[in-house]
């Protein structure tokens, strides 16, 4: 059996998988299906300060290999999720990690603050896919200098590791990366949903309440995969890898463009107990290949024959 | 318990043109099924169309079979109904809440077109006779049925023995009364008193419902339990795809739901 430990930075993990915000609820939503305590970590749905109703329906609209979402971070608050939430998570043996969202640099930090102080939570991973409201609505995570502002003030006000979720819908994804690993993130993870929408013909409409929204699903591996790739290329830095991973080979493909963990994000829909098979699809790869430590493939396409 | 299983498709029967029953062998799901709960079925193992399909529970036996009933509409559910029996089909369920049921309450159970699944299910399980175990004990048990057309109404030859009464209506006029089904409710709602209302169909007949009951004030306290239906994604509560409005906000068809109390629903 090989060694399949992963570390972002100073989080460490038991194993390299672990399931994206908002694709698994808070931490319960699938326990019918496979115990979540075998996860490396959970991701938690992104919290907001004071709780959000989120969008009208149409939330969802189904593509070709993808999904589109407009949920709009609906969320019961920080303070719903310190004072009582957490309690159910306690016995889950996984890395609880806490996804933050704001609309101002001071929400940020105040939410890393307190999220962090809650007992169980291992790990704060910053949203920067949210409008910035003191700057006209621009997305936190469009600029290196916003990035590198809310990283820094995250790392400041939480005590334990942070991470810096990056949106794909940006021109260079390595400096937004290397803006977040600079202020002080324990590592990245890449990526959040492609800026999208869908239009019904008969009703000469678009199809979702709000739009746009967020693609996600196998439609967008190839491009996820891609900025792993140029942000392990250019950083070395931890990278936990997302977007479109469906099986074992998906994911250890991004481990081998320089992801460190992966996230199984949309296939939790379609597979209930997705991060369960994927799991013991990597051991079986290993297995097949003779790899010891699963940690070796990290980067591992990049090197030369 | 929620399961994943792969079931065999041990039957399937086409209704009409765009209509079809499967039987499904998946005895962890059919042990725990209840009426109202449904079955979040893969269609395809490529990747589109990529989620799963809401499809309400029919019938279990409660120790094998499940079984449900399924209308073609577009793209995923005709590759569920290119199905071949003895073939394997990836079934997520039961998923949802079930109806409540009354005991000392006589059962009106209103459907519209395939919303007769949850009903017929219901139905039998409200029958000592029928049921292989018997939610409730009401009195009486009245199906009203309605659809566009005589072909809309499912199952017409099997509901003797799931109900005591069975009123249709179709728009056409082609069977039963002329028109929607709820102008039948409004005549069962002027000349009964002490009934449970169970309603499944599309989202105008229960606001229709809904709005039937406020005309009625002897019904102000008349339990009245609908069975939404709603766009899913994860079908467990996790992703918030599937929100409908209630007067304690948003909450989710898949978990919260399907079936919600009529009092509760802004529709
Ligand atoms: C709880 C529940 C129980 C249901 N029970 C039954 C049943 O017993 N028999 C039956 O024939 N149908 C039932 N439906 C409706 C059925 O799920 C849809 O007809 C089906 O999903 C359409 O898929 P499609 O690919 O053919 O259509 P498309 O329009 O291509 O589907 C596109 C997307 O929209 C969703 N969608 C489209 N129409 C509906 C709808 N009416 N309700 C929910 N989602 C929809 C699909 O699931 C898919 O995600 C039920 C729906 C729900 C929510
Ligand atoms: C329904 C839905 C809700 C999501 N909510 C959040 C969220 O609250 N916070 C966040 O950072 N990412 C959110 N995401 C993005 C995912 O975490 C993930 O980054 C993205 O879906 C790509 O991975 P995938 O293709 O495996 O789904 C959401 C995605 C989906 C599909």
């Amino acid at each position: 059996m090989a060694d399949l430990s992963a570390r972002i930075g100073s989080l460490c993990l038991k194993n390299p998988v672990t399931v994206a915000s908002g694709t698994f609820g808070y931490g319960l939503e699938f326990a019918e299906f496979y115990d979540p305590s075998i996860l490396g970590a959970i991701f938690l749905k992104g919290l907001t300060l004071l709780p959000r109703a989120g969008n009208e329906i149409p939330r969802l609209v189904e593509t070709p290999s993808g999904l589109i979402n407009s949920i709009g971070l609906q969320n019961i608050g920080i303070d719903e999720f310190a004072a009582r939430k957490w309690r159910e998570l306690e016995d889950i043996d996984s890395a609880i990690c806490v996804n933050i969202s704001g609309t101002t640099v001071g929400e940020y930090e105040e939410l890393a603050d307190r999220a962090s102080r809650v007992p169980i939570v291992r790990a704060i991973e910053v949203n920067v896919s949210c409008p910035n409201i003191s700057h006209g609505g621009v997305e936190f995570g469009r600029t290196p200098a916003m990035v590198r502002e809310i990283t820094a003030k995250c790392a400041a006000a939480s005590r334990v590791p942070v991470l810096v979720k990056l949106t794909p819908n940006i021109s260079d994804i390595v400096e937004i990366a290397a803006a977040a690993m600079e202020a002080g993130a324990a590592g990245v993870t890449l990526v959040n949903t492609f800026l999208a929408m869908a239009i019904d013909a008969e009703k000469r409409r678009p199809v979702l309440s709000n739009v746009m929204g967020g693609l996600s699903g196998p439609a967008i591996k190839p491009i996820a995969l891609r900025m792993v790739w140029q942000v392990w290329r250019a950083l070395r830095c931890p990278i936990i890898g997302m977007g479109g991973i469906m099986t074992g080979t998906d994911a250890i493909e991004f481990m081998l463009a320089g992801a460190s963990a992966i996230s199984v994000g949309t296939a939790n829909f379609v597979n209930p107990a997705a991060g369960r098979d994927i799991l013991s699809e990597i051991g079986g790869y290993c297995e097949r290949h003779g790899i010891n430590r699963v940690s070796e493939l990290i980067g591992a396409a990049h090197h030369d024959k | 318990m929620k399961h994943c299983v792969n079931a065999v498709l041990a039957g399937v029967e086409q209704l009409d043109a765009d209509t079809f029953a499967h039987v499904y062998r998946a005895p962890e799901i059919a042990r725990d099924a209840r009426p109202g709960q449904f079955l979040h079925i893969r269609v395809s193992s490529q990747t589109t169309p990529l989620l799963r399909r809401p499809i309400s529970i029919l019938w279990s036996d409660g120790a094998v079979h499940v079984q449900t009933l399924f209308k073609v509409v577009r793209s995923g559910t005709a590759l569920l109904a290119e199905k071949r029996e003895g073939g394997l089909v990836d079934i997520a369920g039961p998923l949802g809440n079930p109806f409540p049921a009354h005991d000392d309450l006589d059962a009106v159970m209103i459907a519209g077109g395939y919303g007769i699944s949850p009903l017929f299910f219901l139905g039998g399980m409200l029958n000592p006779d029928d049921g292989r175990f018997v939610m409730a004990r009401p009195r009486r048990r009245t199906l009203l049925y309605g659809a566009r057309t005589a072909e809309g109404l499912y199952l017409r030859d099997r509901l003797a023995d799931k109900f005591d009464e069975v009123i249709y209506a179709t728009e056409d006029g082609s069977l039963g009364a002329r028109g929607p089904i709820t102008g039948v409710l409004g005549a069962v709602l002027s000349e009964r008193s002490n009934i449970a209302l169970y309603a499944c169909g599309p989202t105008p007949m229960l606001a229709a419902i809904i709005n039937q009951i406020g005309f009625h004030k002897t019904h102000s306290r008349t339990p009245c339990w609908l069975s939404m239906e709603n766009q899913m994604g994860c079908g467990v509560g996790a992703c918030l795809g599937c929100v409908v409005k209630t007067r304690d906000g948003f909450r989710t068809t898949c978990k919260d739901g399907p079936v919600f109390a009529a009092r509760d629903l802004i529709l």
